[in-house]
């Protein structure tokens, strides 16, 4: 009966992993948006030095993220995202604020489709 | 890891398996492949489900050994296909094994002519089990009413030239009773190949070849 107490602990330990991992996916996801989501505020708003600066910090976010990312998600899944993220930062740099708008668009997109796919409901597990 | 959990899992995963027990073997080998396969996949993808099958293997079990229902649930009942020296044509039926199985079986078994069983039962890991007639049971020592001492189990107390010592303890034995069973025979340790004691202290002694 011991293995099934080890087993029974070692499966609680699994669900709450696999919880803890998902809200922590969420939780960094929703940062990330938040922080795109304000430098497409600023670029609309005129002020591209901000909006540079703000893909900049969400550039080095998502690098410190990304370690975490590729342990819990398929790659192929946030290979796109990691692509917006870098021409976000590109195109804020060279003051390019149509293409940056559109990466910044397209980051927070991801990040959406991302949080929903990883979410465990019906629509994903069937 | 996989070596790990099917150690985990016991010697029953290893021997004959039970229907959610081949189900969960296969599983684990698919699962813990795709990592192996797909580098775009994480390595927690295959980690997180091993063990979680792993844990539910060894939960159903220990469920199984508590609880008949559910045993029967999930490893089924055995089958009688042979009853009282008749075959169970439906049993067969049902089981879907021909006659020729059953005679494959029934050989494997050592038993080569069909009259000669009273019962056979198809187990729930699908093995025959075979009872034969009385009147075809090699007789046994009580039935001739020869007397015979019961054999102790042999224990090996040194296997290539070293003692294992949780033998020694099991048969009662020093490690010192062992050296000194080794200089009567005029041998020591090193020129063991094979040692076996038991607990009435009978050794034998497998010498080692120099050449080897």
């Amino acid at each position: 009966m011991k293995r099934v107490y080890i087993a029974a602990v070692l499966l609680l330990l699994c669900f709450g992993m696999c919880i803890f991992f998902n809200i922590s996916v969420d939780k960094k996801c929703k940062t990330l948006s938040s922080l795109i989501t304000s430098a497409l505020t600023s670029a609309d708003s005129g002020d591209m030095a901000l909006a540079a600066h703000k893909a900049e910090s969400a550039e080095k976010l998502w690098e410190k993220y990304h370690s975490s990312f590729s342990m819990l998600i398929t790659h192929s899944h946030f290979d796109e995202l990691d692509e917006y993220i870098k021409m976000m930062k590109y195109y804020g740099d060279k003051n390019k604020k149509a293409e940056f708008s559109e990466n910044c668009s397209m980051a927070v997109y991801e990040l959406s489709h991302l949080r929903r796919t990883q979410k465990p409901d019906a629509e994903n597990i069937f | 890891m996989i070596i790990t959990g099917l150690r985990f899992m016991g010697k029953r995963q290893i021997g004959e398996l039970q229907p959610t027990e081949l189900v969960i073997t296969i599983l684990i080998s698919e699962t813990a492949s795709i990592p192996l396969e797909d580098s775009d996949s994480t390595l927690l993808s295959a980690i997180v489900p091993v063990t979680v099958l792993i844990c539910l293997e060894v939960i159903i079990s220990g469920i199984n050994m508590k609880n008949m229902n559910f045993r029967k649930l999930f490893t089924g009942s055995p089958i009688i296909v042979i009853n009282n020296g008749v075959i169970d044509q439906k049993a067969l039926k049902s089981t879907r094994i021909s006659t020729a199985d059953l005679l494959d079986n029934l050989r494997l078994e050592g038993t080569f002519d069909i009259e000669k069983v009273k019962y056979a039962i198809v187990e729930t890991n699908g093995q025959l089990s075979v009872m034969l007639k009385s009147s075809q049971n090699p007789p046994s020592a009580a039935d001739l009413g020869v007397k015979t001492e019961d054999e102790e189990l042999k224990y090996t107390v040194i296997n290539d030239g070293a003692i294992i010592g949780s033998h020694l303890g099991a048969i009662g034995v020093t490690e010192k009773e062992i050296e000194t069973q080794l200089k009567k025979s005029g041998l020591n340790k090193n020129e063991v190949m094979l040692m076996t004691a038991d607990k009435n202290k009978k050794y034998h002694i497998v010498k080692r070849e120099k050449t080897i």
